[in-house]
């Protein structure tokens, strides 16, 4: 199962990568909104994307509104991983499709228990 | 006009407190405050801007950089490189940062992070009213938020 890690900040793929790859996923990292589409349009498709909200050329935001607005893209579970924390924010970013929202700082176990919600339970094999 | 910050000293100390467990399953000690800034220092700064203007600063010596970005990408020293040691703490104050913001009650944007080699060059930065000392595995820590009459005065250098 493939997870994408979204984030401009490479400390931060890091630290989500070893979480995510713990729980059993392969994991492909894109550096802002824009080149993770690119990686998806090149067949990198994931089961599931964490993505951070405030990166440069393409933000959290525009990244799911894209996904969203391809048919073949549906199925993918989108979940944010951000400071941002304004509630009308979280409720854009739902309105727009993502399916859950972490706030940073988060824990791993906080993680684990998203991706659980989401319906990832074991997690991924 | 700025709205009013409703962050109190022990807030900050809080949200470093949090921002430091979670992050690198560590906790921060309380340290005296800086008597000067040392040639060394490495500043990380976010500024907020909407409701309220002005900026989260982290800073740290180059060695407690060095130590945050080697725990972040879990990464012996000798493997970092300068431009992830910005990138680490870069991330740590935006983290901060974004906490600092969901203490307030209107709408701001956080902008992107900007990382310093030596002392920052955000004016008044040293006198910011909210200020938080701490050390982590023995580097100096300091997290300031200040108003915009800071901000404003970087802009302008």
């Amino acid at each position: 199962m493939l997870a994408m890690v979204i984030d401009d900040s490479r400390a931060m793929r890091s630290i989500l990568r070893r979480i995510v790859g713990e729980l059993g996923f392969e994991v492909v990292e894109a550096a802002d909104g824009q080149q993770a589409l690119d990686l998806m349009d090149d067949g990198q498709v994931p089961q599931i994307a964490l993505i951070d909200w405030n990166m440069p050329v393409l933000d959290g935001l525009g990244f799911v509104t894209s996904v969203r607005s391809r048919q073949e893209w549906r199925d993918i579970t989108l979940m944010m991983v951000t400071t941002e924390s304004e509630h009308g924010q979280i409720v854009r970013a739902l309105a727009a499709g993502a399916h859950e929202y972490v706030i940073k700082p988060f824990t791993a176990d906080a993680i684990a228990e998203k991706l659980q919600l989401l319906g990832f339970a074991g997690v991924a094999s | 006009m700025n709205e009013t910050i409703m962050l109190e000293h022990r807030d900050l100390e809080d949200i470093v407190s949090q921002v430091w467990t979670s992050l690198m399953a560590q906790e921060t000690a309380n340290a005296a405050p800086w008597e000067s800034v040392a040639s060394d220092v490495v500043a990380a700064g976010v500024a907020i801007s909407g409701c309220w203007n002005g900026w989260v600063v982290v800073e740290t010596s180059q060695q407690g950089a060095l130590d945050l970005a080697s725990t972040l990408f879990d990464l012996p020293r000798d493997e970092i490189a300068p431009s992830d040691l910005a990138d680490a703490l870069g991330e740590v104050a935006n983290i901060v940062g974004g906490s600092v913001k969901s203490t307030l009650t209107g709408t701001a944007e956080l902008s992107l992070p900007s990382v310093e080699h030596g002392p920052s060059t955000i004016a008044g930065l040293s006198e910011a009213s909210l200020q938080v000392h701490a050390a982590w595995q023995s580097h100096p820590l300091r997290i300031s938020v200040l108003d915009d009459n800071s901000k404003s005065t970087k802009e302008q250098s």
